[in-house]
């Protein structure tokens, strides 16, 4: 039987809270670092891996149009079917594909079509103020594609009255 | 009383670091799901506008309109403008033919645009015309040396991006109907923005879209 003076007091087992601390602090800060506070919800759409580039300018809320090797996508509706990446050939000779042109008519009627000011026919400036044209594409488009097809989509929303775009790609 | 001295220490030795850890435990989801591990960003461009009145041909003579021809073999650049003669716009111009490895010479491509912006510095706008089978990330990597250069300025550790040509308007090169026996054929007909071989000739009936003002096509 032990003696009572010879025993000692144990203390309750405590768990050692200080590095896993220290590591919550590093991923605390790394994730304050990355953290993204654009209040613009864009969404890549699946299956298609951007270009590089040293481009820095950032997002602005437009009509978003998809370019994958499988279609062309607007507003995450697919209108055309591509063949690796590859429209068919009476479409490249016309350089307007028709679904994705009366689509983007739809939208441009929806959305800016109310901001249209009226040219003169003797070519002389419109009066009144000229609201900023907003009617702009953001084109995310596979960086295997080749330039046919990405000017198709682009001669397309031309003649629906978009002639401004945006090329996603991802920063190096 | 010794004892009830060191126990005191002991106590304000370990702090209480659940508290700490529970803030943690919130803060990390919360900013996992705002968290972006890859950085996008865009490019400004444009396609040029069929008008009846504009032309992309700049109208004041410190400008010029740069047109770049990429070609499977080489890129040639001309000039445009409608003050300069053609013996000075065509100084502005080069051919430049691929590499070695079958890759675009962007360094010579870089310095001649340089040249033109040295000589012309309120030239911003550059018509591109790729040829079909051009891959997207080929594009993007030319576009990135012609919309900006690195600039050493004094007093600073680190070049500065600096815009060269950052107004860039897309165009595609139709080929050019036979010309007919009993018809003269008249310059340009078929042809969706054509450059010319000529350096003076304009490039692109339409106007280049103006960009917004919000990004780097509009310094």
């Amino acid at each position: 039987m032990p003696s009572l003076l010879g025993r000692k007091k144990k203390r309750a087992p405590a768990l050692m809270l200080t590095p896993l601390l220290d590591m919550f602090t590093i991923i605390l800060i790394f994730l304050l670092v990355s953290f993204d506070n654009e209040d613009y919800d864009f969404r890549l759409q699946e299956g298609l891996t951007p270009p590089k580039s040293s481009a820095q300018s950032i997002f602005k809320p437009a009509v978003n149009v998809a370019i994958t090797k499988s279609g062309v996508l607007v507003e995450r509706d697919e209108l055309l079917a591509l063949t690796d990446g590859k429209a068919p050939e009476e479409l490249y000779a016309a350089d307007l594909a028709p679904a994705i042109v009366d689509r983007l008519k739809e939208i441009y009627a929806e959305r800016f079509a109310a901001n249209d000011v009226a040219v003169p026919e003797d070519g002389s400036a419109p009066e009144g103020d000229v609201e900023e044209d907003d009617a702009i594409l953001i084109i995310q488009a596979d960086k295997d594609l080749d330039y046919r097809t990405i000017h198709l989509v682009m001669s397309s929303a031309r003649e629906a009255g978009f002639y401004k775009y945006r090329l996603v790609v991802v920063r190096k | 009383m010794f004892d009830e001295w060191r126990r005191t220490v002991q106590e304000a030795e370990e702090p209480n670091l659940i508290p700490v850890m529970n803030l943690m435990m919130t803060l990390i989801p919360m900013l996992l799901l705002g968290a972006s591990f890859f950085h996008m960003a865009v490019i400004p461009t444009s396609t040029s506008q069929l008008t009846a009145n504009q032309s992309d041909v700049p109208k004041t003579p410190t400008q010029v309109a740069m047109n770049l021809m990429v070609e499977p073999d080489r890129m040639r650049l001309t000039a445009s403008s409608v003050s300069l003669d053609e013996d000075t716009l065509a100084a502005l111009g080069a051919t430049l033919p691929v590499k070695a490895g079958g890759t675009y010479d962007l360094d010579a491509l870089a310095a001649t645009l340089a040249k033109v912006k040295d000589a012309y510095p309120a030239s911003t706008t550059l018509l591109v015309f790729p040829h079909d089978g051009l891959a997207y990330q080929t594009l993007v990597e030319i576009l990135d040396r012609t919309r900006e250069r690195e600039v050493q300025r004094p007093g600073r550790a680190k070049p500065e991006p600096e815009p060269l040509f950052p107004v860039t308007v897309f165009n595609k090169l139709v080929p050019e109907p036979p010309p007919e026996p009993d018809e003269e054929a008249a310059p340009g007909d078929g042809v969706e923005g054509a450059p010319g071989d000529d350096a003076g000739g304009a490039a692109v009936d339409g106007a280049p879209a103006a960009d917004d003002g919000g990004g780097e096509g509009a310094p």
